[in-house]
C-alpha cells in the first residue's frame, strides 16, 4: 500500500513537473514571437554602442537569416566589416573574411568575441534553446511580470543561463539577466515594445555588459520578414563563392 | 616625377567601376577602404647580402623607409564581381611609384546547386593559418604583417552544393599554353568538401601541364568549446623549385641557383586554436614543407658563405666576383614558401573592446632561428590603426638571421566606406 502511494506520488510529481515544462515552453515560444516573429526570418538589425559618458561609439548594422532546427546566418552590412559572414548550424560556427575567400570554423568562444556578441543578434530562439522553470510571479516597475530561470539545452550558446521576466498576460519580455558559462552575470537586458499597451514586437533590446567595458548597447529591429533561405546558402563553401546574398 | 607604371590599367579600374553593370544595377553594392601605411626597415650587417654589398659597393641598393597609400574598391551586381586596387609608393629615397591592378573581376552564372564562375578570381581552400599547402589554385602570402587582398588567377570554375556537401572543379590560367612557371602553369583542380557534424572534411586533387598531379586532405574539427584542431597533407609528384647547381667550383660566372625539379614531395601541418573566455586567443601550428631546402643544403649553404668570405683574403683581386656570388646566394632565401623544412608557429592575442595586443613567434628548430612579432591594433567605427615590430634572429648560422633586414616596424591606418 506505501509502494503505491509512492508510485502514485511520484506520478503525480512527474506529470506536474511536465506541465510545468510545457507551460514554460509555451511562455518562451510566446516571448519568441515578439523578438522574431515566425521561425524563417529575415531580421535587419541595427546595433549601436555607447560608451560610459552616453557618447555614440560604434553603429553596426547586420542581416540575419534565422532558420530552423537552430541554423543562421548573418551578414555584416557596416563599412568596418562589410563582407564578412558568420554561419551557425546548432553548435558549428563559421566565419568568413571578405579577404580570406575561405571560411574558418570557430569555436563558441570565438563567437562571443566582441561587444555585441554574434549570440546577441543570431540566437534568436529561447524556446528552442533554453528550458527552465516559473520562479514565481513579481512587479517588474508597475507592471506584473513572471519571472523565469532558464538554462541552455546546448553548451554552444551565448549565455549559458538567463533570468527572464516577462508580462504575466501577453509574455512579451520586459528585462533579462545574461549569464556566461562560469556563472558570471554578463549582461543585463531590457526589451523596448513597439506598443506598450498592446504590444506586437520588441523593438530595441538594450545590453548593459556587466563584465568588463560597462558599456550600453543597443539593438534595434529594423525590419522583420519571412524568408526561407536555400539549403545552399547554408552550406559553409558556398558563402565564400557567393559574395553578396539578399 | 611620379611613375605612372600602368596608366592604361588605371584607366580600365576607372573606366570599369564605372561601366553600365553596375551603374544601372539598381541592386549594385560598393564598398572599399584607404590605407596608409609606414614601414622602417633595418638591415641586418651580418647578412651575406651585407657582405656582399661591402665586397662590390652598390650591388644592392635597400631603402630602409616606405611610405604607401593605397585604395580599394569592391563592386558587385548582376552576377559580376569585382575589387581593384589603386596604390602610390614613396620610399626614403624619393622615388615615387603609382600602380593599379585588379585583384578580381569574374562572372558567375546560376543561383543553386549549380554554379559556374569564370574571369580572374581568388580561390582559397586549405585550412591553415601559417602554412596552407592545399591552396592549390593560388598562394596567398602567409604571415604577413598587414593584411592584404590576394590577387586572384585567370579561371573557370564549376561547383556544385548540397546543404552539407560541395564539388569543385577548376581550370586555372585557361590561356596559358605553356610556361617554365609552376605558379602560372595550366592545370585543373578540384575540392570536395563535407561537413560531418563538427568535423569539416576537405580533399583535393591537381593535375599540372609541367608539375604532374598532386592529391592532398584536410580537416577542420571543433573538439571543445574553447579548441578548434585542424591539419592538412599533401602529396606532389614533382615539384620544381630553386636550387644549387652541381658545379663545384668556388666562384661561378652565372647565379648557381636554378630550377631543378624533385620527385615525391610531402607536405604536412597539424594546428589548433584555443580561445578562452576572457577572450585570450592561443594558436600553435606545426608544419613540414618538403618543398623547402634540405637541412643538408643549409649547411652546404652556410659553408659556402664562409667559404666566399673568407677566400677574399687570398683573392683580393677578386673582391667583385666574390661579392656578386655572395650576393647570388641570397637567391636561397626564396626557394621555397618556407625557409626551413620544419617550422613552429605560435600566437597570443587578447581582445580587449576595441584593442587587440597580439605576440607570435616562428621557430625553425633546425638551426633554432626564430621571427618574433609584437603588434597592437584598435578598430573603431570606421577607422582601424594597427602597428607592431617583426625581429628576425637566432644563432649565427640559422638562417633567419642571416636575412637581409634584422627588424622591420610599420604603423598603418585603415577607413572603410
Amino acid at each position: 500500500m506505501k509502494t503505491a502511494i509512492h508510485t502514485i506520488a511520484l506520478l503525480l510529481a512527474a506529470t506536474t513537473g511536465l506541465a510545468r515544462a510545457d507551460e514554460v515552453g509555451d511562455i518562451l515560444k510566446a516571448a519568441d514571437q515578439f523578438r522574431v516573429g515566425s521561425e524563417n526570418m529575415q531580421v535587419e538589425t541595427e546595433i549601436t554602442t555607447f560608451a560610459k559618458d552616453g557618447s555614440k561609439e560604434k553603429e553596426r548594422n547586420y542581416l540575419v537569416f534565422s532558420q530552423v532546427n537552430h541554423q543562421s546566418l548573418v551578414l555584416m552590412k557596416s563599412p568596418a566589416e562589410k563582407g564578412q559572414k558568420v554561419l551557425m548550424l546548432g553548435d558549428d560556427f563559421w566565419m568568413l573574411l571578405p579577404g580570406s575567400q575561405r571560411p574558418l570554423r570557430i569555436t563558441p568562444m570565438q563567437k562571443l568575441l566582441g561587444d555585441a556578441s554574434i549570440g546577441d543578434i543570431a540566437t534568436m530562439s529561447w524556446s528552442q534553446d533554453y528550458t527552465g522553470k516559473i520562479v514565481g510571479e513579481e512587479k517588474c516597475d508597475d507592471k506584473a511580470c513572471v519571472h523565469l530561470s532558464l538554462n541552455a539545452v546546448r553548451k554552444s550558446v551565448a549565455y549559458q543561463r538567463i533570468e527572464l521576466w516577462l508580462g504575466k498576460t501577453r509574455h512579451e519580455p520586459i528585462k533579462a539577466d545574461l549569464y556566461v558559462q562560469s556563472e558570471k552575470l554578463a549582461k543585463q537586458a531590457s526589451f523596448v515594445l513597439d506598443k506598450p499597451q498592446a504590444p506586437t514586437a520588441v523593438s530595441e533590446m538594450i545590453l548593459l555588459d556587466q563584465l568588463s567595458s560597462h558599456k550600453e548597447t543597443r539593438v534595434r529591429y529594423l525590419s522583420r520578414k519571412q524568408k526561407t533561405v536555400p539549403e545552399q546558402w547554408l552550406n559553409p563553401m558556398f558563402l565564400a563563392k557567393n559574395p553578396s546574398l539578399e | 616625377m611620379p611613375d605612372l607604371k600602368t596608366p592604361a590599367l588605371a584607366t580600365l579600374l576607372a573606366a570599369l567601376l564605372c561601366t553600365p553593370a553596375f551603374a544601372l544595377a539598381e541592386d549594385a553594392d560598393f564598398s572599399g577602404q584607404m590605407r596608409g601605411l609606414v614601414n622602417s626597415y633595418n638591415s641586418n650587417g651580418t647578412s651575406p647580402l651585407a657582405i656582399a654589398n661591402q665586397l662590390a659597393p652598390g650591388l644592392s641598393s635597400k631603402n630602409t623607409q616606405l611610405g604607401v597609400v593605397e585604395t580599394e574598391l569592391r563592386a558587385s551586381g548582376k552576377g559580376i564581381n569585382a575589387v581593384a586596387t589603386v596604390q602610390g609608393q614613396m620610399n626614403d629615397g624619393g622615388r615615387t611609384q603609382a600602380t593599379a591592378w585588379l585583384n578580381e573581376l569574374y562572372g558567375s552564372l546560376g543561383d543553386g546547386a549549380w554554379q559556374f564562375s569564370a574571369g580572374k578570381k581568388t580561390i582559397a581552400w586549405d585550412v591553415g593559418y601559417g602554412f596552407r599547402p592545399n591552396d592549390v589554385v593560388a598562394q596567398e602570402k602567409r604571415r604577413s604583417l598587414i593584411s592584404t587582398t590576394v590577387i586572384g588567377k585567370p579561371l573557370a570554375s564549376l561547383d556544385y552544393f548540397t546543404a552539407n556537401t560541395s564539388a569543385t572543379l577548376v581550370w586555372v590560367n585557361p590561356g596559358h599554353a605553356a610556361t617554365t612557371d609552376i605558379a602560372d602553369e595550366q592545370a585543373l583542380a578540384a575540392r570536395v568538401y563535407h561537413r560531418a557534424g563538427g568535423v569539416d572534411l576537405h580533399g583535393f586533387g591537381r593535375y599540372g601541364q609541367k608539375s604532374g598531379g598532386s592529391l592532398g586532405a584536410a580537416t577542420s574539427w571543433v573538439a571543445t568549446d574553447e579548441m578548434e584542431i585542424h591539419g592538412s597533407l599533401r602529396f606532389m609528384q614533382k615539384n620544381t623549385g630553386l636550387r644549387m647547381n652541381t658545379d663545384t667550383s668556388l666562384l661561378q660566372r652565372t647565379s648557381p641557383w636554378q630550377n631543378n625539379t624533385q620527385n615525391n614531395v610531402v607536405q604536412a601541418m597539424l594546428g589548433a586554436n584555443y580561445t578562452t573566455e576572457s577572450q585570450h586567443s592561443f594558436f600553435l601550428e606545426a608544419w613540414w614543407d618538403g618543398t623547402a631546402l634540405s637541412g643538408r643544403e643549409w649547411q652546404d649553404w652556410n659553408r659556402r658563405n664562409l667559404t666566399l668570405q673568407g677566400s677574399v683574403n687570398y683573392l683580393p683581386q677578386m673582391q667583385q666576383i666574390i661579392g656578386y656570388n655572395l650576393a647570388w646566394q641570397n637567391q636561397a632565401l626564396s626557394a621555397s614558401g618556407n625557409i626551413r623544412r620544419k617550422n613552429v608557429f605560435a600566437r597570443w592575442s587578447w581582445q580587449k573592446n576595441d584593442w587587440q595586443p597580439s605576440l607570435d613567434i616562428l621557430w625553425t628548430p633546425e638551426d633554432n632561428g626564430r621571427t618574433i612579432t609584437a603588434a597592437l591594433g584598435w578598430q573603431g567605427d570606421r577607422i582601424s590603426i594597427n602597428g607592431g615590430l617583426r625581429m628576425y634572429g637566432g644563432p649565427s648560422k640559422a638562417i633567419l638571421a642571416q636575412l637581409p633586414d634584422s627588424k622591420t616596424a610599420y604603423v598603418s591606418a585603415t577607413w572603410a566606406f
